[in-house]
């Protein structure tokens, strides 16, 4: 028992996890706050939640270059989750800079919003910052979650019900592919660390034709591909994007999906670097028709906002080139992508948002 | 004697027949039953393989997905009554107002 205790406390590494933590908890302030205010007061929401914002991204700054590890290697703290991190404050912020104004107009001044936005956040920050299956799930749910919540936020118009629902029942069922891929991957490999699945599969290479590691591989890919809204498993994006509140719509197809985005590269470089001829091949006929079918769906479309969603699908297609090239440029590559998209899109909803009157439904 | 290939079986033997379920049918609440259902083979899989390779990692797997379960249904009932209050429907057909 003494032994459990001790080797419980030399794990955990709460520097690892401390930005989100201290995400979750300003959101959780607020929460708490929320309850002693008069409803429909917003304003209070939005400036404790930038401020929450701020501080989160002061600790992801200074913690940069300074890799933190820790919870027995399954959270990691490096490089590449701050540049994801700081990527999922940005959308987040300018999500809340963009939404309070077009909630008062829509009829929704609700500060509820703004937690689930910041919790949203903390997910994908776990997601980015996840070396072992667990973790990921755990942040991947987190976000999606509080996203199903968020599309459907606008409880009395029958559009934002759909669009939330829709997107929890297709989100649920991508979510059951990617676990029975990370199941039988655990099941190869007898563990759930993506470093030492990368190790084992390594090692074994009688094990890279096996077909239960192919079977998982192509799940786990589904599953993710899902969120990406990658050409077969795009079909829930326009119909979400259009009925989920503008702002949401903006914060789905950047945040959320640079985390997936995250997750899926350090899955793929991590444990199975070993296969890479084999999900290079898959990747790039999926980035194909992402492309595709992305931007020639987009012409013909007469809703704006349906036109931007399947622009978003377009874009995953460009970023998922860098995946398919496998090297730190292509890498690199993405995550600079992922950086301009943010802004790129963000603005391009902020615009809508702007322009959409209350009277005539964009 | 059942080994570890029986219950990896049945596990996707039950999630065939969940993803068949959420293709097939038209009611939201049995579509849910039917990711449930999936999400329940994927435990019985970590369960078994848990118990095959000796390691307990599964076993904490299988807590955390049930937890997340629980909270997705919280979260996708409250979605379905929000959209019952306003449709009086929880059939996915009458889901036809996003389209093109």
């Amino acid at each position: 028992m003494e032994n459990l205790v001790q080797i419980a406390i030399q794990n955990v590494n709460m520097a690892a996890i401390l930005p989100s933590v201290i995400l979750t908890c300003f959101g959780m302030g607020l929460l708490l706050i929320n309850v002693f205010l008069p409803r429909g007061t917003t304003r209070h929401a939005v400036w404790i939640s930038l401020i929450g914002i701020l501080v989160t991204g002061f600790f992801v700054y200074t913690g940069w270059g300074n890799p933190q590890y820790g919870f027995n290697d399954a959270v990691a703290m490096d490089n590449y989750a701050a540049f994801f991190s700081m990527i999922f404050l940005f959308a987040a912020g300018l999500t809340i800079l963009m939404s309070d104004d077009y909630l008062h107009r829509e009829g929704y001044p609700v500060s509820e919003y703004y937690p689930l936005i910041l919790f949203t956040t903390a997910g994908a920050m776990w997601m980015a910052s996840g070396t072992d299956m667990m973790t990921i799930f755990l942040g991947l749910e987190v976000m999606s979650i509080g996203l199903y919540v968020l599309a459907g936020f606008f409880r009395g118009q029958v559009r934002s019900n759909e669009a939330g629902l829709k997107y929890f029942l297709l989100g649920a069922f991508s979510t059951g592919f990617l676990l029975y891929g990370m199941a039988l991957i655990y099941g190869v490999t007898g563990s759930t660390k993506l470093t030492e699945i990368g190790i084992y599969l390594n090692a074994h290479a009688s094990l890279l034709d096996n077909p239960m590691t192919l079977a998982g591989l192509v799940l786990l890919s589904i599953g993710f591909l899902f969120k990406i809204a990658a050409a077969p498993f795009h079909m829930w994006t326009p119909d979400v994007y259009e009925g989920a509140p503008t702002p949401i719509a903006a914060f789905m197809s950047a945040g959320p999906k640079a985390a997936a985005f995250a997750a899926f590269l350090r899955i793929m470089e991590y444990c199975f670097f070993s296969l890479k001829p084999e999900w290079t091949a898959m990747l790039w006929v999926i980035a194909v028709m992402t492309m595709v079918i992305g931007n020639v769906i987009a012409i013909s479309q007469t809703n704006i906002k349906r036109m931007l969603a399947y622009s978003s699908i377009a874009h995953a297609g460009y970023a998922l080139v860098g995946l398919v090239a496998a090297n730190e440029i292509g890498y690199s590559g993405l995550l600079f992508y992922m950086l301009a998209y943010t802004f790129m899109n963000i603005g391009a909803f902020a615009v809508l948002t702007l322009a959409g009157k209350k009277a005539k439904r964009t | 004697m059942i080994s570890v290939y029986h219950y990896m079986t049945v596990s996707a033997i039950l999630f065939a027949m969940g993803t068949y379920g959420v293709l097939t049918r038209r009611n939201a609440i049995v579509i849910f039953m039917c990711i449930e259902l999936m999400l329940n083979s994927v435990n019985l899989t970590f369960i078994a393989l848990s118990s095959h390779l000796q390691s307990m990692d599964g076993q904490v797997f299988v807590m955390f997905v049930m937890v997340v379960a629980a909270a997705e249904a919280a979260v996708g009932l409250a979605l379905m009554i929000s959209f019952y209050r306003n449709r009086e429907s929880i059939d996915v057909d009458d889901m036809n107002l996003l389209k093109l």
